[in-house]
Parts: structure tokens; C-alpha cells; sequence
């Protein structure tokens, strides 16, 4: 634990969203050909006032989207989130099959084991650098399992 | 084709059931000719749905989420049935994409990674209209934005075809691998009795 200490010390205090907690962040490997990925994540506002995700971006893409994918009458269909709003002690989910991070153009396929450093970007102004480890989507994963 | 929707809508308004796997249809409904290729050459035709189960999927490469999660999915499902069945009743797992203006020049490696035995394929829009027709499932390409980029709406069950090549069934999300074995050997069961009767 001493490292973030250490990192905050270091960086502009402006540089973290305050009170927001990352857990279990991942970009499941993906065929060498896709030219899109898709991360995800558990967030949770720990801090007292709402806090709006506005944006993200990713090193080594060419764009990064909040994402949404639902099925409506048996179609899956994907659409654009502007903002995800997080209430005081309120925890969103990025799973397979809903909220998702969607990161286009990738320079590289990826590989398991790396990491996809992502960059949450708050309505505050505040960000928050987030390192999503690929891993395999694993046999057997259901929705809602994605944590 | 009324039978599907019936059967389908029943569904939709019990959403209690959430861990129904998929749906029998009432009546096999025969599958038109068509052909698919890709860019290795490999071709696919309503004679390959012959002899053996076959699942056909559509989708497309630009797919971040629901693809890749149901390729996943299916890659485990099968993988349980084949713990069930005989070898030979394991089913051929086949990707469709339904965009080859973006897709066709790389679709074979698509599938692939999630299982080696599964193949990808694309087609005519004609060809991609037919067999999406044929297995009442659906897609749109949607609207290209000012980047040019655009989004595709499918279908989120998948077909199983029978060996006697006609659709039996449709595999719903979140396709739970044990539970889309116990429908798939079910359905083989209620297929092979038909067959004696």
C-alpha cells in the first residue's frame, strides 16, 4: 500500500477522483483481427457528493466510448452512454452484455497478461488512471459474473 | 415461422424465466439454399448443414461486447454438450457476419479464436438476407456517424439446425453452458424420437 501513497505525493492532487473505487478492471482477450475491445469494471462513489463519469480514454487506441448494450425484443442492440451518473455509495457495474467501455481501433492485437491503461475523465474535471488487466473471458462466464 | 413467434413471445412476457436456455419450435422449418464464404476460400452452404448440428450466429467484427461474449459463451456450451452427446451430435458452431463490406477480408479468424473447430463466413447481402430470413432472425446496419463509423443491430439468440437441416430451436442469452447442454441434449432426444416414430 505504500506505492499510491507515494504516487500522490508525487502527482497533482487534481489528478484523482476523489472517492471513487476501481475494482476488477479487465479487457477480455479478443480475436487478433477485432478491431474493437471492450473493458470493464466495477466503480463505486466512496465519497459524499454525486460524481459524473463523463468520458475515457485508452493508450493505444484510436477512441474509447461508454457503451451500453441491451437486447430489446430478442435484438442486441448498442448505444451511446453521455454520462454515468454515480450517487453517494452507489456502485456500477461494466459487465459482458451491458455497461461497457468500448475501445476502437486498436494498434495492437492484445495479448493476456498485459494491461490497457485507461483514463476515466469526471464532469469535476477530476481523472483517474485505471490499469485493466487482459485476461480470457473465461469458460462458463454469465452475465452479471463480470466482477 | 408463426410457431417461432409464438413461441418467442411467450418468452418475452415471462421474464420471471430468465434461465430458459432456449426455445423448441413446434414445427422444423426447412432451410432455403445458400452460400458464405471467406477470404481463406472456405465456403458454406445449406449442404453443410447435413448430417450434423449445426448452430449458425450472426453478428459482425465490430462487435465489442455482445459478440465476443456470446462466441464465448457458446465456446463453453458446446464444449459441456459434448459431455452429453456422442461426438458426432456435438455441434458445428457457425459465425455469419452480417456486415462484409468491413468484415469480409478477415472474417475466417474471427470465430476461430474462441474454438478452433468454429468458422466464420460472410456473403452477399442477398445470401445474408436469406438465411437470416429463414432462421426469423434479424440485424440492421445502422446509420454511419460523420467518421463514417456505424453500429449493427442483430439478432441475440442463435439457430440450431438440425442433421435433417431444419431449424429446430433458438438459443437465448446469457447462454449458461450447463443449462444450454441440458436444452441441446434435450432437443437431440426429442429429435431422434421423432425420427423412430
Amino acid at each position: 500500500m505504500r506505492f499510491p501513497v507515494i504516487a500522490a505525493l508525487l502527482l497533482p492532487a487534481t489528478a484523482f477522483a476523489d472517492g471513487i473505487r476501481v475494482e476488477d478492471p479487465f479487457v477480455p482477450l479478443a480475436p487478433p483481427t477485432a478491431r474493437v475491445h471492450a473493458a470493464y469494471m466495477t466503480l463505486t462513489n466512496d465519497g459524499a457528493a454525486e460524481r459524473q463519469l463523463v468520458s475515457i480514454s485508452a493508450d493505444g487506441y484510436a477512441m474509447a466510448h461508454l457503451h451500453l448494450s441491451e437486447e430489446k425484443d430478442g435484438v442486441a442492440t448498442m448505444s451511446s452512454v453521455d454520462l454515468i451518473a454515480l450517487a453517494p455509495g452507489q456502485t456500477v457495474n461494466f459487465e459482458p452484455g451491458g455497461l461497457h467501455i468500448m475501445l476502437m481501433g486498436p494498434e495492437n492485437p492484445l495479448a493476456e497478461g498485459e494491461t490497457v491503461s485507461l483514463t476515466l475523465e469526471f464532469a469535476n474535471g477530476e481523472t483517474e488512471a485505471v490499469d485493466a488487466m487482459v485476461m480470457p473471458l473465461g469458460h462458463g462466464a454469465h452475465e452479471g459474473h463480470g466482477s | 415461422m408463426k410457431h417461432l413467434l409464438a413461441a418467442v413471445s411467450l418468452l418475452l412476457a415471462a421474464p420471471a424465466a430468465a434461465q430458459v436456455q432456449g426455445v423448441m419450435l413446434d414445427e422444423p422449418i426447412a432451410m432455403p439454399t445458400f452460400a458464405f464464404t471467406n477470404e481463406l476460400g472456405e465456403d458454406f452452404t445449406e449442404r453443410d448443414l447435413m448430417d450434423n448440428w449445426t448452430i449458425v450466429m450472426f453478428g459482425f467484427l465490430t462487435c465489442p461486447d455482445v459478440c465476443p461474449f456470446t462466441l464465448g459463451n457458446l465456446e463453453a456450451a458446446v464444449s459441456e454438450t459434448g459431455m452429453r452427446v456422442s461426438p458426432d451430435n456435438v455441434p458445428n458452431v457457425v459465425f455469419i457476419s452480417v456486415d462484409p463490406d468491413r468484415d469480409a477480408e478477415q472474417v475466417s479468424e474471427y470465430a476461430k479464436f474462441f474454438h478452433p473447430d468454429f468458422e466464420s463466413f460472410t456473403g452477399e447481402r442477398e445470401q445474408i438476407d436469406t438465411l437470416v430470413e429463414a432462421t426469423d432472425s434479424f440485424y440492421r446496419l445502422m446509420r454511419p456517424d460523420h467518421t463514417g463509423y456505424y453500429e449493427v443491430q442483430h439478432s441475440s439468440s442463435v439457430s440450431v439446425i438440425a442433421p435433417d437441416g431444419t431449424l429446430r430451436a433458438k438459443l437465448q442469452p446469457p447462454f449458461d453452458p450447463g443449462l444450454t447442454a441440458e436444452f441441446l441434449a434435450r432437443l437431440q432426444i426429442s429429435y431422434r424420437r421423432e425420427l423412430t416414430q
